[in-house]
């Protein structure tokens, strides 16, 4: 009956951190954030993709080390299966560490389900010397078992194959021998009117893992748990996994050949990156080396784009009639989309650098050499991952706290991270940077980014200190092996972000320099509005010394960071269009001083309209997001006037 | 001796693991399990965490989780 079907729901499965998102996105087109650590999906995504004729509906889920935990990820994933079992399960494993990969293969197969298997990173494998016999390992588990390659796409043909060939598999549940006293506990659940899996599940998870029917089940249930307790040390948890390992031993023992230490290459980087008098030192110089390249580098072509603006604009200024429709053309919209679009070059850069330390595996290193500090201030030490994807953008950040269990942990990562400095602000730091401290522009930027990260550790034990916390929550993290990050995915990535940002300056920005430039320009006789506001707002800022212009920017700035730069340039604008004139408009109009503390105010004050959203949607009150948004105000005030008052005595 | 009490270049073997039940389930997904060979791999600046290679894998640990893995060395 299932001929007639022409769409088949397909969940991809896998531990963390084995490949998945990125065959996910080879399987569909997508371009779902990847990085070389554990937990960079949090919520399960889908994608499409046709084969045959025949429509495939992917479902990207967490990874996770079991089905038997009872962590987000693990719930999320174990719901989906019973709530809404897919057709066929694609389940993603990593080569390099089979045993523990294939612990989950087993879980599944004795749940019963279709699954098919990815033996990903086989590349890797054989580079260390090792290999498996897909065809042995297949006919152990009794499964298709299929090599695949997350950074090549030569496999993604031969796989879609094998899924069409699957999707009516008829699977029997896998039967594995466990220790007496634990077969006893299985069948006596099972008399109770459970399945086997369920009752394999139930023990190895404690009475968690699965929903129980009755009354008498779940005392039964806990019969066999107490009978367990007091016939072993061991708890049930472990007793399973030795059952399973037995398996997966007896499986591997013909299909691999594994003797791989870690090799001599991997062993040389850790021992720099984890040293444990270097390893700190060597984090602060990567991340000072990757804002000084961040600018230098993105100059060069931010003076392309620059040149081309001006260009563009000189065009339509000498081609059009003296119009106010021209004069929006060219003061408004080119000036003030240009003027972000230059900076394109160091925004991409930055992602680049970011991407680069993920996919290596330098992210899990750092996360290591900072977790001290981290739980120093209450935080935990998955709070890491959000925190670095704050640098890219505070919206998904935020959302990827969702890992952290524990209530007050979640929380303080969330109300922090809009102090991790987001891309949409390095235009302004960079504009600012290049103006007054051209020479050390690189290092202004890592002071700025070092700053945020201070002021939202200190935040941290702050709230640490007055919000009383729920329980401990254990942090065990898995190292990645080093990887050679693959240029195709870093280049993909980078063209993604690319293509956020201009669509940004597409959207808000441009919509953001009109509306700033109709303000500016009406009425056309006496002060206009844009300034009269300015004027009006500016002695809550006059203390920093900005004037009604930087005024009007930071109150911009609450749209989207991106629109502070748009409005200095759309503000400043007199009859110079390119970014020297407003470079020297700036630099006369302002101390510098005052410019460090725009940018130190731009750093700090609240976050902008989206991010604000996601705090009170994640914390579920608008109180919180009050907190943030009255939070990052009067810091930024502070801040701000401390710097200038400070930098006013030095400079 | 537990593995906190683990000195670098010692090889141990996991005799035990005790603790909260949720801890050892966590351990034992992870494939921490009994018999597998540790030794330390990296140790941060203040001494916790630290990092073990727990069979073949690289593990980072803090002494509240690492006290409750038994292990005896091995010579």
């Amino acid at each position: 009956m299932s001929d007639t079907r022409s769409s088949y729901n397909v969940a991809l499965i896998g531990n963390p951190n084995c490949g998945k998102t990125s065959l996910f996105n080879q399987l569909t087109g997508a371009r779902q954030r990847t990085g070389n650590m554990a937990g960079v999906t949090v919520t399960s995504r889908e994608g499409h993709k046709t084969w045959c004729g025949v429509d495939f509906h992917f479902i990207d889920l967490p990874g996770i080390y079991s089905l038997a935990n009872s962590r987000v990820e693990e719930m999320v994933a174990r719901d989906y299966l019973i709530e809404t079992p897919p057709d066929l399960i694609l389940n993603v494993v990593d080569a390099n560490n089979l045993a523990r990969n294939l612990a989950l293969t087993s879980q599944l197969l004795e749940q019963g389900l279709p699954v098919v298997i990815a033996l990903n990173m086989l590349d890797e494998l054989e580079k260390q010397g090792d290999s498996v016999d897909l065809s042995e390992l297949s006919l152990g588990l009794a499964k298709p078992v299929i090599g695949s390659d997350g950074r090549s796409n030569s496999h993604i043909s031969a796989l879609m194959d094998m899924l069409l060939e699957n999707v009516d598999q008829q699977a029997e549940p896998l039967l594995i021998n466990y220790e007496p006293h634990l077969e006893q506990a299985i069948t006596s659940l099972e008399h109770a009117g459970l399945t086997r899996w369920q009752s394999v599940r139930w023990l190895e998870s404690a009475g968690e893992g699965v929903a129980l029917l009755s009354d008498d089940q779940r005392e039964e249930g806990h019969r066999a748990l107490a009978q367990l307790a007091s016939r072993h040390d061991e708890s049930p948890a472990e007793m399973v996994a030795e059952g399973r390992y037995g398996y997966i031993h007896g499986l591997l023992h013909k299909s691999s050949s594994e003797h791989q230490d870690q090799s001599a290459a991997d062993h040389w980087l850790d021992s720099i990156a984890l040293n444990r008098w270097l390893g700190i030192p060597v984090f602060i110089l990567l991340l000072w080396v990757m804002f000084e390249a961040t600018f230098t580098l993105g100059s060069y072509p931010a003076d392309w784009i620059d040149a081309g603006v001006s260009w563009i604009g000189q065009q339509v200024g000498a081609f059009m009639p003296e119009s106010l429709l021209k004069n929006l053309l060219v003061e408004g919209l080119i000036a003030g989309v240009g003027g972000v679009l230059v900076f394109l070059p160091n925004v991409v850069l930055l992602f680049f650098f970011i991407a680069l330390l993920e996919q290596s595996g330098y992210m899990a290193r750092a996360a290591f050499l900072t977790d001290n500090l981290m739980s120093k201030v209450g935080l935990h030490g998955k709070a890491f991952v959000p925190l670095v994807m704050g640098f890219g953008c505070n919206v998904p950040a935020i959302m990827s706290a969702r890992t952290i269990e524990e209530p007050r942990a979640r929380l303080i990562t969330i109300l922090i991270n809009p102090f991790m400095s987001c891309s949409a602000r390095l235009p302004v730091y960079v504009l600012l940077a290049g103006i007054f401290f051209t020479e050390h522009a690189g290092t202004v930027l890592f002071g700025l980014y070092m700053l945020g990260v201070l002021v939202a550790f200190a935040i941290a034990a702050l709230l640490a200190r007055t919000i009383p916390e729920q329980h401990d929550e254990a942090f065990i993290m898995e190292l990645p092996p080093w990887r050679f990050p693959s240029p195709r995915s870093m280049l993909l990535h980078v063209w993604d972000k690319a293509g956020d940002f201009l669509r940004k300056i597409g959207g808000v920005i441009l919509v953001g320099s009109i509306l700033i430039w109709l303000l500016q320009s009406f009425p056309q006789q006496g002060t206009p509005w844009l300034e009269q506001l300015g004027h009006f707002v500016a002695p809550l800022f006059a203390p920093m010394g900005f004037g009604w212009q930087e005024t009007v920017a930071l109150l911009s700035g609450f749209i989207a960071k991106e629109v502070i730069a748009a409005s200095l340039v759309v503000v400043y604008q007199t009859d110079m269009n390119d970014m020297a004139g407003l470079q020297a408009a700036l630099g006369s109009a302002l101390a510098p001083a005052s410019g460090l503390a725009l940018m130190v105010f731009t750093l700090l004050y609240m976050p902008c309209l989206a991010t604000i959203a996601t705090i009170r949607r994640e914390t579920g009150s608008w109180r919180w997001a009050g907190v943030s948004v009255m939070m990052g105000l009067v810091l930024a005030w502070i801040g701000a006037w401390l710097v200038y008052t400070l930098a006013s005595l030095w400079i | 001796m537990t593995l906190t009490q683990l000195k670098a270049r010692q090889q141990a073997r996991i005799k035990a693991i005790a603790g909260p039940e949720p801890l050892r389930q966590r351990l034992v997904a992870l494939g921490v399990l009994k018999g597998l060979q540790v030794s330390v791999s990296a140790t941060s600046l203040l001494g916790n965490p630290r990092i073990y290679f727990i069979g073949k894998q690289q593990i980072c640990l803090r002494s509240a989780e690492a006290g409750y893995i038994e292990v005896e060395l091995q010579s």
